[in-house]
């Protein structure tokens, strides 16, 4: 019944939206022309002289990212580019970011070190600056290493893991530097008058950041509540993309936000997902106020207090996510996706549709394959990784067919009958699969769409699926398939998909001939 | 049982953080600590071994252990054995117990030197030990051009109780170098060099100058491995020198 | 039971009427060419435009041949590649295996688009000179010449001047 008064909303919801998009203007913030003031109430702690060094929570899992060692080289790597550039830009050597700076970074991406890297000790200048700057970016780079080590920790069930998740969570907002985990308005943080310079000014050293926040938040859904075994073959996919592709990228709209890159973590823990988004933008904040040649070096101090008194979780007490009555577009707008809390407010978004950077419009409450909402509950579906994105679909055949029709290696993870049971699926660029699941079988008897969710599921044993034939005698004759028998259908691009046909509202002006969808 | 096995799982997993070869300490290898404390809630283990010859006797072994915890932000304290093993007169000492409290006062902000200071007392636990050793040290750090730092240590030791002959108070200072090896290539490793004069505890003997050369380097995310090298150069009236000294440690944080 | 099931999936039906208001209704289909990252020309009642490359399990929509031929070196595998032909629902079939290509005897290939946004209709397969003539001079194409697959793959691979 639930199901029936959730779906009758979806659709009386959608209906009403179909009305409002009438006439719609594309919604966007204008850039603001003044500099932000400095806030009455900024926290004594930017003022404190103290190094303040914190060390993170002592626990057993600490560093078992080491267990996927390309994938921990690469996060290790990461430390680099951030601080090699803010050297850069505070010791006036700007000039050299696109070349020389950018060089150098590249290289460490290539020849990455095999520990962490102390990011203070590259920007020492940067660090004299703005060392209560560093607070707040060691303190979320340490909540960023501790939940991978924790996914990656072999001694653990996903239970265990998900409650030491929660705790890290608690750890993390005990300090004063801890950035804040309710969503927040990406398009208001995005709108002052320095921002997007960086990107502009420097788009190739800003492609290697973009890239490399890619890799930071991609990987969650590599690891969450994924057997440890089957983490690091994911990374031979996600790693080669990220190396090829992802940190060259200079076209994208905006940065990769955590829900886009792992959907399945960002709606689990939605506090974490829009800490990291936040510190991201607090990221792009600092390098477009860094990169202002007219802001004096007091006004870039201010301004570099102000982006950071802006995430904090101070700044932001007794808020509450998805509130935003009269705060519309403003500091305090927590709106995010209905169905997706790990997400913030985003340029042009209403209610679930947003634009995703390579993808156009998407729905997330939908199924990025066949356009139906997705189910609720178990099984929850699926989503499919490849060609840098990753996408919530309804069903398997849904998640075979999308990386079908795209080019490249592919990745897709499935619920089964067991929801203790994650399949991981990895494809080859002929599309030939590999389960992580032996004996895997699969039954698809292709039906209407709407309930794909049903005629198309993934089981750990025969036994399991004739349970389930047992108890759905509408599939007695579906013949259960193997992997390979799976693997060979392909429906193609189902009738129900729709793609929504609106601008780039990062690109503002006629829709544009190329890109916006899939 | 199990819970012997949990705690020595804990500390092989540690043999994996935090010490930081960039974070100096006295000891490790050479005398002189920069102004940075150890992470709140850090805690880790320093282990040293190091040799000391002398001209006039036989070489000295010693084997220093360090326990460090992380009591506040900038805030450490440390306990300390160092049991030595002197080779001429053949016979082994337990060594004083120090006990030590470091407070950060203020990182490097702009031109302005990090400062800190350290409070070490020693326990007569020694062999023949009378008093406590008190030692009293101010620190400074500051950037020398980009990544290169100079740390200024003073000391001001104190015995409560000295032995017939010797000094209640003396003096000593440490101006310390360390420079990054490898950037932008690589980063775990450091080249820490030091002047230090000391004056002897000896009344009659005068001041002890010495030069030391040391490398700490990241062996693990939580290990560092340090060596290094020191030679008293000169000494005044007379005091006692050590030709050669050498020290090799290993620092795990977790 | 099944009355609620009737329920729920005609309100799942339901909801996806909703989401079509949501949007101008688009065709099926619909997607960025993987090469040139342009719109997929949809297939018309009149004429065919997909051009569809199978690899293994994969079967991927490009825009235009010249697009495939120029994408086909991330394929390590053999090929199959359907080239809208003059007639609807019969392609031109291409193979590529073991690295070497064969196309049906006869067929030939245009390939004279200035603008990659002409590419769907100035980068085809015809089944037969006399069908590429036919279309040449239905639609006005200036300067087109019939070229073989072979020829058709240089002009398409050579470097750019």
């Amino acid at each position: 019944m639930k199901a029936i008064t959730l779906l009758g909303i979806t659709a009386i919801a959608s209906l009403g939206l179909a009305q409002d998009h009438s006439g719609h203007q594309m919604a966007g913030m204008k850039k603001q022309t003044e500099l932000p003031a400095m806030p009455r109430d900024m926290p004594a702690w930017l003022a404190a002289p103290g190094a303040d060094h914190l060390f993170y929570k002592a626990a057993p899992y600490n560093w078992a990212i080491n267990r996927i060692p390309k994938f921990a080289k690469d996060m290790y790597a990461t430390g680099v580019g951030h601080a090699m550039a803010y050297e850069a830009l505070v010791r006036g050597e700007a000039s050299t970011l696109e070349t020389k700076t950018f060089d150098t970074i590249n290289w460490v991406l290539k020849n990455q070190p095999a520990m962490p890297v102390d990011e203070g000790a590259i920007s020492p200048t940067f660090l004299r600056k703005y060392g209560y700057l560093e607070k707040v970016f060691d303190w979320a780079h340490t909540l960023h290493f501790q939940t991978i080590d924790v996914f990656a920790h072999p001694g653990w069930t996903d239970e265990q893991k998900e409650k030491e998740i929660e705790r890290l969570w608690a750890f993390y907002e005990a300090q004063p530097y801890a950035i804040t985990g309710l969503p927040m308005n990406m398009d208001y943080l995005d709108s002052f008058s320095y921002s997007m310079k960086f990107r502009t000014d420097y788009p190739k050293v800003n492609g290697l950041f973009w890239g490399y926040h890619w890799l930071q938040t991609v990987n969650y859904d590599m690891l969450y509540r994924v057997p440890v075994k089957d983490q690091a073959p994911q990374y031979e996919v996600l790693g080669a993309r990220y190396h090829e592709t992802e940190l060259y990228k200079t076209d994208r709209d905006f940065m990769p936000m955590t829900a886009e890159m792992s959907p399945r973590f960002a709606k689990r823990f939605p506090q974490i997902a829009n800490a990291f988004d936040n510190l991201h933008m607090l990221h792009d904040n600092v390098n477009d106020i860094l990169a202002q040649p007219q802001l004096t070096e007091a006004q870039k101090q201010e301004q570099v207090k102000i982006a950071i008194y802006r995430v904090l979780a101070t700044t932001h007490i007794s808020e509450t996510p998805g509130e935003s009555e009269g705060k519309e577009n403003s500091l305090h707008d927590h709106r995010h996706p209905p169905s997706m809390p790990g997400m913030g407010w985003m340029k042009g978004s209403e209610d679930d549709i947003m634009w995703m950077s390579g993808m156009g419009w998407m729905d997330m409450s939908a199924c990025s394959h066949c356009s139906i909402p997705m189910p609720e509950g178990n099984p929850w579906g699926a989503t499919v990784s490849a060609e840098g994105w990753t996408m919530m679909v309804r069903c398997l055949m849904c998640a075979r067919d999308m990386a079908g029709e795209t080019p490249g290696r592919a990745i897709i993870r499935a619920a089964t009958n067991d929801p203790n049971r994650l399949l991981v699926l990895i494809s080859d660029e002929e599309g030939n699969w590999t389960s992580n699941i032996d004996g895997i079988v699969f039954l698809e008897k292709y039906g209407e769409h709407p309930e794909c969710s049903g005629w198309s599921r993934a089981f750990t044993t025969l036994a399991a699926l004739e349970k389930y034939v047992s108890e759905n005698p509408e599939y007695k004759d579906t013949k259960p398939l193997n992997l390979a028998e799976w693997a060979a259908l392909n429906h193609g691009t189902p009738d129900t998909y729709r793609k929504i046909d609106k601008p780039n509202p990062y690109k503002p002006g006629p829709p544009p001939a190329k890109g916006g969808g899939r | 049982m199990r819970r012997l096995l949990l705690i020595s799982g804990l500390l092989l997993s540690s043999l994996a953080f935090a010490s930081d070869h960039n974070n100096i300490e006295a000891g490790r290898p050479l005398r002189f600590d920069d102004a940075y404390s150890i992470a709140f809630r850090e805690r880790a283990f320093e282990f040293g071994l190091s040799l000391d010859t002398f001209r006039r006797r036989g070489p000295t072994y010693g084997n220093k252990t360090e326990f460090k915890y992380g009591l506040a932000k900038n805030q450490d304290i440390s306990v300390a054995f160092e049991p030595t093993y002197s080779s001429s007169e053949r016979r082994g000492d337990i060594g004083n117990v120090e006990i030590g409290y470091f407070n950060g006062l203020r990182r490097e902000i702009d031109n302005s030197p990090a400062l800190a200071y350290r409070v070490d007392v020693g326990l007569p636990t020694g062999r023949g030990a009378k008093g406590l050793d008190l030692r009293f040290r101010g620190i400074a750090t500051k950037a020398l051009g980009q990544y290169d730092k100079v740390h200024l240590n003073l000391d001001l030791n104190m015995n409560t109780n000295p032995g017939p002959g010797e000094r209640r108070h003396t003096v000593g200072a440490v101006l310390g170098y360390s420079k990054p090896l490898g950037y932008p290539r690589r980063f775990d490793q450091t080249l820490v060099a030091d002047f230090a004069i000391q004056q002897s505890k000896n009344e009659g003997d005068g001041f002890v100058g010495s030069v030391g050369l040391g490398l700490r380097r990241q062996v693990s995310p939580r290990t560092v491995f340090d060596i290094g090298i020191t030679s008293d150069i000169f000494s005044t009236k007379g005091a006692e020198r050590s030709p050669v000294r050498f020290a090799i440690g290993y620092s795990v944080s977790f | 039971m099944n009355i609620i099931n009737t329920i729920s999936k005609s309100l799942a039906l339901f909801a996806v009427i909703g989401t079509l208001g949501l949007a101008p209704i688009a065709s099926a289909h619909e997607g960025d060419c993987p090469y040139c990252k342009m719109k997929l020309v949809q297939n018309t009642k009149e004429q065919d435009n997909e051009v569809v490359l199978k690899t293994g399990n994969k079967r991927i929509e490009y825009r235009c041949m010249y697009c495939v031929i120029k994408d086909q070196g991330r394929y390590k595998g053999d090929l199959v590649v359907y080239a809208p032909s003059e007639k609807v629902g019969e392609p031109v079939v291409l193979k590529r295996t073991g690295g070497k290509w064969a196309a049906p005897e006869g067929a030939v290939f245009l390939n004279t688009f200035k603008k990659h946004a002409d590419c769907a209709a100035l980068s085809r397969a015809f089944s037969s000179k006399a069908a590429f003539d036919a279309y040449v001079a239905k639609h006005k194409v200036e300067g087109a010449k019939a070229l073989t697959f072979a020829e058709f793959a240089e002009a398409v691979t050579k470097p750019a001047k």
